[in-house]
């Protein structure tokens, strides 16, 4: 099973919230020096799941990042955990990309890559959350397409799917090839290994232009003007306290609950 | 966290690796094998920390390629048992000493020896190799061995037939009692010295006649066994007699220097555990209206540990540098060994001093620190080393 594993290379989520800012323009958020880039942490378990697959039924695990020469990084970071292969596309032209561009740019090198099986992303990034990309790759190379994956099986040429929802979880069957999104759920990422290790030190991950996978960069812009950033902000945490009495239990909890009531909380 | 020497891609890797194996492997049994009581069969040791060690390489990482590893260099060694040793000493050790005891039979061993042993050092996931050397009556002798005939190790060597017969006793054996393979060092040649005049052996522990007979139980690194030994008519055929040399000198070898620069590293990891843990103490710990590191005497305290250590980890790297590069400078090697002792308990006991009476909480992982110091200056360090060290500036340039 030849699987590519889609990874983003963001500024460390567990950093604490006064380690970053947003730039004068409103547009961006900027993190302090001190702040570590790391793989986003479902694209994590996708690596993870695609070399389990891989153990299981063989084939081979390329791991694909959009961005700057920096996230070379996180494609180390999956031939570390045991990948075979790794490509950089080098988005160095691109304004801080909208998912529909990203989408459509990682369609192409993947399309490029070629003889795949599985394409598998995190379920959404860790610096924007917004989930779109996987659905976005599934659209350009017409595909079909599960999210919030939380558990793989595999049948003669199809996977048995376990996806979560807000109330449980749905089983389903898909063919292949296929794109899946994948949650933490799923598994719990392996360590990087001393051969992992090894062998990265001597690959030399190729890094494609936007032009080496047909890619025009203002066509890529305009796909993804489907929605404007108009204003980034930090949101203000105002944390007030309100006291609920009543004369006996009951009372006191009548009056809560008007409360939430009326604050729309219930 | 201090990264402040340039290293390389993979030695980051490495380093990267080592500290989110400590995290997930580590860190949660720290305090709990730490606790637990020291008896035989060992229940307090930490056998899935070694297996996670084994499946991802690193217990192996110091061997040849062609037995599991890369042969890593005493940089990378000292990278990866700082990591370790920050978050444990004892696990720390457990997997350094993985790394040590082979390197006789590697260096020493006939191909036979390398592929049986290290064969399965490779291949089993909790097989691991003791040296064992010290005797009730032999410890510091060890370190600085006397040129009498006469002078330390006792255990017994007679020949029998194909091969040898060995009687006696050995302790503070470290991982005695978890070690599959014992490395025996006994007496082939009574008329030279110690020195000259012993060979090494390979004992698997289910020989017959050898047995572990007691776990000694110590105040610190509680979680790394050492055991007694005896050896009653213990027979070795001459297939396990290291090199096939019956009187094997390796004073000066490929092997000089490691116990040292093993040490220095463990202490170091230790000393930066110690030193930033009560940097952020000071940092949140109110007095007199204040953070305690807005006082002076703490803020000169902590100053001076900060010199300490940063002192201690460029003397111990630049030693593992210059090992890295193939010379082996034992005079290096010993200072390091000498300064990284005298740091970590500095440091150790300065940081109980800064939490004051949480210090000596069992709570909080500062009194471990303290317990796991005082075996470098009493079992694995001492007066012996420095003795040695002063005899090694003895000697012509």
């Amino acid at each position: 099973m030849n699987i590519v594993v889609c990874v983003k290379h963001v500024p460390d989520p567990e950093a604490p919230v006064t380690q970053f800012t947003v730039d004068s323009a409103g547009q961006k958020m900027v993190p302090a020096p001190a702040v570590v880039s790391v793989v986003s942490p479902f694209d994590e378990n996708a690596i993870e799941a695609g070399l389990q697959l891989k153990e299981a039924h063989g084939g081979k695990v390329t791991v694909l990042s959009l961005g700057p020469l920096s996230s070379l990084e996180a494609l180390k970071r999956g031939t570390r955990m045991g990948a075979d292969d790794a490509v950089l596309v080098e988005g160095n032209d691109l304004p801080e990309p909208a998912p529909q561009t990203t989408a459509h740019i990682l369609a192409k090198a993947i399309a490029k890559i070629g003889g795949y099986d599985l394409i598998l992303c995190g379920r959404q990034a860790a610096d924007w959350d917004q989930g779109q990309v996987g659905c976005g790759i599934a659209e350009n190379l017409d595909l079909p397409y599960v999210s919030i994956v939380s558990k793989i099986e595999t049948l003669e040429k199809a996977l048995r799917i376990q996806c979560l929802t807000e109330d449980g979880y749905e089983v389903m069957e898909v063919s292949l090839p296929v794109v899946l999104t994948l949650t933490n759920e799923i598994n719990q990422p392996r360590l990087t290994t001393v051969a992992g290790i090894l062998r990265t030190t001597t690959m030399k991950i190729p890094v494609w232009s936007l032009q080496d996978i047909g890619v025009d960069p203002a066509a890529a812009v305009e796909c993804g003007r489907l929605a404007e950033l108009k204003n980034l902000r930090i949101p203000e945490v105002k944390v007030e306290c309100q006291i609920v009495g009543g004369e006996t239990p009951e009372e006191a909890a009548l009056s809560l609950v008007n409360v939430l009531r009326s604050d729309k909380v219930i | 966290m201090m990264d402040e020497f340039e290293l390389t891609d993979q030695q980051k890797a490495f380093q990267t690796l080592a500290r989110e194996f400590a995290e997930r492997h580590i860190k949660p049994i720290a305090a709990e094998i730490d606790r637990m009581e020291v008896k035989m069969g060992l229940p307090n040791f930490p056998w899935d920390m070694l297996r996670e060690a084994h499946k991802i390489g690193l217990k192996t990482i110091a061997f040849p390629m062609e037995y599991g590893g890369m042969a890593a260099d005493h940089l990378t060694q000292v990278i990866i048992t700082d990591e370790l040793a920050y978050v444990d000493a004892t696990c720390a050790k457990t997997i350094s000493q993985c790394w040590k005891q082979p390197q006789y039979i590697i260096h020493f061993g006939t191909k036979d020896q390398r592929d049986r042993f290290l064969g399965a050092m490779r291949d089993e996931p909790t097989y691991m190799m003791a040296g064992a050397i010290t005797e009730p009556d032999y410890g510091s002798d060890n370190m600085l061995p006397y040129e009498e005939p006469e002078g330390g190790l006792k255990l017994s060597v007679k020949r029998k037939g194909d091969g040898y017969v060995l009687n006696g006793v050995k302790h503070f054996i470290a991982l005695g009692g978890a070690a599959s393979l014992y490395i025996v060092r006994g007496r082939t040649d009574k008329t030279v010295s110690v020195r000259k005049g012993t060979g090494r052996f390979l004992v698997p522990k289910d020989t017959p006649g050898f047995s572990v007979t007691a776990q000694h139980d110590k105040i610190g690194f509680r979680a790394y066994p050492n055991g007694q030994l005896a050896f009653e008519d213990v027979y070795v055929p001459k297939e396990n007699l290291l090199g096939g040399k019956e009187n094997y000198d390796m004073s000066g070898g490929p092997l000089a220097g490691w116990n040292e620069l093993e040490l220095a590293a463990t202490a170091m990891g230790i000393a930066r555990a110690a030193f930033e843990a009560a940097l952020d103490y000071a940092k949140q710990r109110v007095q007199g209206g204040k953070t305690i590191i807005e006082h002076q005497a703490v803020a000169g305290l902590l100053a001076d540990m900060y010199m300490d250590l940063q002192a201690g980890r460029s003397l111990v790297w630049q030693t593992a540098r210059i090992f890295s590069s193939g010379r082996r400078d034992t005079k290096m090697s010993m200072a390091s060994a000498r300064f990284a002792t005298k740091v970590v308990l500095k440091i150790t006991t300065d940081a109980l001093t800064i939490f004051g009476g949480m210090g000596v909480m069992k709570e909080l992982p500062l009194e471990k620190y303290v317990r796991d110091t005082m075996i470098f200056t009493h079992l694995a360090d001492g007066p012996a080393r420095q003795v040695k060290a002063g005899n090694l500036l003895m000697r012509p340039e």
